[in-house]
């Protein structure tokens, strides 16, 4: 029985060699992947390296200067580059839409700058192809060219009826069919194949990449088995093509920009400057670290006076003014985090609800998981963001002790007209090792296949609805 | 009229065309929505904007604080056609909050909506016109003989035509003309509701009409081959997949090769060095390129303390200058990539047409990087606002502050600009004003405009600035403080022209406004 099916589906795969459309469209799909692949591989590896280096720069500059008053170096600040993970050759996800790097600095919270989408040319939004793009858009169209004949060609051809005098039953003619589609549809992946092995060897994780792996063949057969649905039950040719371009035309283009429509508008968020505008008079609240003698640090300076039994700031034995700047951008960082994690959870919020069209589009589904499993998602953008804030406020709170530990308060107030107070005001620049090196890891395997978990479902789903259809209608065929 | 009568009945053509009409109407009032929004949050913004400068006016009362504490929402206001192609506006940046601090430090700052989205993109009607079309118009055509020929009635028709091709070129246009309709309609009635332009509309109308002209010629082209209909089907997905997609994404590549751009990391490290080096060296080193740039201030470098307001603002001025030559190479490589790209859209008919409506709806490239422009010319008033005062330790007053320059939408920029008080130097002080609308680039030698000496109520200089802008449409260059004005002959000027100036007025010959770069 097996062998019988098997044989059924090499004749079809002998069809198809022998077919110059079949041919055509296949070789030309090798082409664009492999192409597009190996486009997008020394792109992000080039990104990659050279990330990598600034990011190393980034340090080094902040280590290299001289001394200073620890209040220079908050304002000097520091860069975090956000590497791409070694999948993101197979799919870059969001990493050219948002800034790659991120100027850290007190008291703000800069977003990430030079989006490579700002770079780009404007041609009308296909543009930057990548391989996974090249999967999920353009695969289920050559699926659609080779396939749409499968059962219709043997009913057209008048080969149905002799098919299943001789024994053959609609099912094991389904089933035939479809491990000729499927067969040529899993070959197809072998370009994936080889990029997941080329990621695997620059260090990606197993598991992900077989994710990766495992979740392009499960979108592949969601693609598979409509068309053979339609080919069952369609008795024309080009009606069978028409419905599944129309399908094709919903699923990949239309549904993903109503997905992105639909989310945004039933789930707003505020811009970065109305956050920026709104939380100011939050801000005003904790006070302007730079003014030690804002009315919002009274009572600090009481309770400071009061613990260490003196009547005069200057007696204090540490610095007022840094105490002051730590105080102001513990308040400041709370009231950012607050409005930062607000605005992620909106936005993953938002990554949810378009994702969860994946039940309408198997192009929805994919490409959510696809970024997930690459490691290139708007949650790992969320990390990137997180992870940044804790080396900002880390760096900037440690030059904050500085300031009031070693830094007189004498010559701290006096350091803007005095130029002696101006050079004991600066204090060693062995205290710029308190940066912490800063390296963006990809999300762990784990997480990331636990993140596709739902997409990978929805196109489980799509696959086992739509062969249960397919199965069906086979047991009905009739010539 | 038997054609019309034929389609009425034909259910496919009906559902396709069903469909078109459909997609069109939802992406315009998608496109509707997104830019009333978009209009609604500059609204908000403009007046939160305003609301924070006033408290920080109350709360600063010297001019280096005021200016480093003084944010200045610019923004740029989505046209009354952009409802039809977001373009740009997805991607780049249309507002910022931009303070008289080194610019390069704020200009790459990007409030993007969620990363998905912009990756993805927006559901407008430039896409439903010129990806989505394409696909429904092959859907309609690739059929029209095929199925004939399949149904056997494809001789018998043809013989009986009075000539070869009539009977299927009148079906054929029918349908294309049906389908451009099903597109415009949808637009102009957006057009209508949004308030856009007759000729806006028309454009575009053309742009489309032209485009599906195109993609008619390919249907028409492959059904000369007499294939079947699911080869035609497929070779014409085929076609518009090598146009829309793959030809696009070759020219994306090979422009990114052609024109390199220097890192935007690289800018933004350099100009931080720049900016914080000054700190630890000597005054002069700052002050020395701040001159070169500045000459009038020449005289006010000295600088006593290890800290001052103005050598602070130098600095900041002196860290742009540093990394002119890498941001300037930066924009001008986006210009010369968007240059390059809109010479190969040519060969990608869809890239083409949806460049043509950007362009049109004013979300181009060129449009982004003329707001950058704007942000640019804005900042460069504002420091010219804060230098005088700076470096002449001015006494801060409510009245100066009043003449603080503020940011305009596009074509409604204008500064005033009111004499300084420095006898000697004759030169006057640029503050708001100067129509930053339509400057350009490089700077413009003479411009002649009948001044008003005498020291004029500031608001009559405006309206004269205002209304011979308008007159003539005399496009003003940067307005750097080295503007130097010649005292105008006409005296002063009655109050009540401070309105509207007499033409007689505007036609004096006027003194020549020189500019140095």
């Amino acid at each position: 029985m097996t062998k019988r099916l098997f044989a059924m589906a090499r004749e079809e795969w002998r069809l198809w060699l022998r077919s110059r459309l079949a041919l055509c469209t296949l070789l030309i799909f090798a082409l664009l992947v492999t192409s597009t692949g190996i486009a997008t591989a020394l792109r992000m590896s080039s990104e990659h390296r050279e990330r990598t280096e600034q990011q190393a720069v980034a340090e080094e500059t902040f280590l290299a200067q001289p001394d200073r008053h620890p209040h220079r170096m908050v304002h000097y600040g520091h860069y975090v580059f956000r590497v791409p993970p070694p999948l993101a050759m197979i799919d870059p996800g969001v990493d050219s839409v948002t800034g790659q790097s991120m100027f850290l600095e007190g008291h703000r919270q800069n977003t990430a700058m030079f989006a490579d989408a700002r770079a780009s040319v404007e041609l009308g939004g296909f543009e930057v192809l990548t391989a996974a793009l090249v999967y999920q858009l353009f695969l289920p169209l050559l699926l659609i060219a080779i396939g749409h004949g499968l059962i219709i060609r043997e009913r057209e051809e008048n080969t149905l009826a002799p098919l299943l005098a001789q024994g053959v039953t609609g099912v094991e003619l389904y089933a035939a069919k479809g491990i000729a589609l499927a067969g040529v549809a899993l070959a197809l992946l072998l370009p994936l194949a080889v990029m997941c092995a080329a990621a695997i060897g620059q260090g990606a994780a197993l598991r992900a990449s077989a994710g990766v792996m495992g979740l392009y063949t499960l979108y592949v057969l969601a693609w598979c088995s409509p068309i053979l649905l339609v080919s069952t039950l369609v008795r024309s040719r080009s009606l069978a093509v028409g419905v599944l371009t129309l399908f094709w035309l919903v699923a990949a283009l239309i549904v993903p920009r109503i997905a992105v429509e639909s989310s945004s508008a039933a789930i707003p968020t505020l811009s970065k400057l109305e956050t920026d505008l709104s939380m100011q008079a939050e801000l005003r609240k904790v006070g302007d670290g730079h003014d030690a003698g804002a009315p919002a640090f009274r009572q600090l300076q009481a309770n400071l006076l009061a613990q260490y039994n003196v009547d005069r700031l200057e007696e204090l034995p540490i610095n007022f003014r840094g105490v002051v700047s730590e105080v102001a951008e513990a308040g400041l960082t709370e009231v950012m985090n607050r409005y930062a994690e607000q605005r992620m959870a909106l936005e993953a919020r938002q990554a949810h609800f378009a994702a969860s069209f994946g039940w309408l589009s198997p192009v929805v589904a994919a490409s959510a998981g696809s970024r997930a499993l690459s490691g290139t998602d708007l949650a790992t953008h969320h990390r990137f963001l997180r992870e940044a804030e804790a080396v900002r406020i880390d760096f900037v709170q440690s030059l904050n002790r500085a300031h009031a530990e070693q830094v007189a308060h004498g010559d701290d107030i006096n350091r803007s007209v005095d130029s002696e107070s101006e050079q004991r005001a600066r204090i060693s620049a062995r205290n710029w090792n308190a940066l912490d090196e800063f390296s963006f890891q990809p999300t762990a395997a784990g997480e990331r296949l636990a993140r596709a978990g739902t997409p990978m479902a929805m196109l489980f789903a799509w696959v086992l609805m739509l062969t249960a259809a397919g199965i069906l209608a086979a047991r009905k065929m009739r010539p | 009229m038997r054609e019309i009568r034929f389609l009425a009945t034909d259910r496919a053509a009906l559902f396709w065309l069903g469909i078109a009409v459909l997609v069109a109407g939802v992406s315009v009032s998608l496109g509707l929505r997104e830019i009333a929004t978009q209009r609604a949050l500059l609204n908000e913004l403009i007046e939160v904007d305003r609301a924070e400068r006033e408290v920080a006016m109350a709360n600063y009362r010297n001019w280096g604080d005021t200016a480093y504490y003084t944010f200045h929402l610019t923004y740029d206001s989505p046209s009354d056609f952009a409802f039809a192609a977001h373009g740009q506006r997805d991607t780049s940046p249309w507002k910022h909050r931009i303070r008289a601090l080194a610019l390069e430090g704020q200009i790459y700052e990007t409030d993007a909506d969620n990363p998905d989205f912009a990756l993805v993109g927006r559901f407008d009607f430039g896409f439903a016109a010129n990806m989505l079309a394409p696909l429904l118009l092959i859907l309609l055509l690739h059929d029209l003989r095929s199925a004939e020929r399949a149904a056997g009635r494809y001789e018998l028709l043809s013989a009986m035509a009075v000539s070869r091709g009539s009977p299927w070129l009148a079906r054929a246009s029918l349908r294309v003309g049906a389908l451009m309709l099903c597109l415009i309609v949808p637009l102009a009635a957006g057009g209508l509701l949004a308030g856009t332009g007759v000729s806006d509309v028309a454009l575009a109308s053309l742009v489309v009409v032209l485009h599906i002209a195109f993609w008619w010629g390919v249907c028409a082209g492959i059904d000369r081959f007499g294939w079947s209909s699911p080869v035609n089907l497929t070779t014409l997905v085929g076609a518009w997949l090598a146009l829309a997609v793959v030809v696009p994404a070759a020219i994306e590549i090979s422009v990114k090769a052609a024109v390199p751009l220097p890192d935007g990391g690289e800018i933004m490290l350099a100009q931080r060095e720049a900016v914080n080096d000054a700190w630890d060296l000597p005054k002069s080193a700052t002050m020395e390129p701040f001159v070169q740039r500045h000459p009038q201030w020449a005289d006010y470098t000295e600088v006593s303390q290890p800290f001052e307001w103005k050598w602070y603002y130098a600095f900041q001025q002196v860290g742009d200058q540093t990394v002119e030559p890498l941001s300037l190479a930066y924009r001008e490589g986006r210009m010369e990539r968007d240059r390059l790209a809109g010479m190969l859209a040519w060969l990608s008919p869809p890239a083409l047409a949806e460049r043509a409506l950007q362009a049109i709806a004013g979300t181009s490239m060129a449009a982004s990087l003329a707001y950058e422009k704007r942000v640019r010319d804005f900042h460069t008033v504002l420091r010219a606002y804060y230098y005088p005062r700076l470096f002449r330790d001015e006494a801060f007053s409510d009245a100066s502050l009043g003449q603080r320059p503020e940011f305009h939408a596009a074509g409604a920029s204008w500064c005033l600009c009111t004499p300084t008080s420095h006898p000697q130097q004759r030169s006057w002080r640029t503050s708001p004003s100067l129509p930053l609308e339509g400057a350009r680039g490089g700077v413009e030698k003479r411009c002649s405009l009948p001044f008003l000496g005498g020291g004029p109520p500031a608001r009559c200089a405006e309206a004269l600035v205002r209304a011979k802008t308008r007159a003539t449409g005399c496009r003003w260059a940067k307005a750097y403080p080295s503007l130097k004005w010649h005292q105008s002959p006409c005296g002063a000027i009655p109050r009540r022209l401070s309105r509207a100036p007499p033409r007689s007025l505007l036609r004096l010959p006027g003194p020549s406004l020189h500019v140095r770069a």
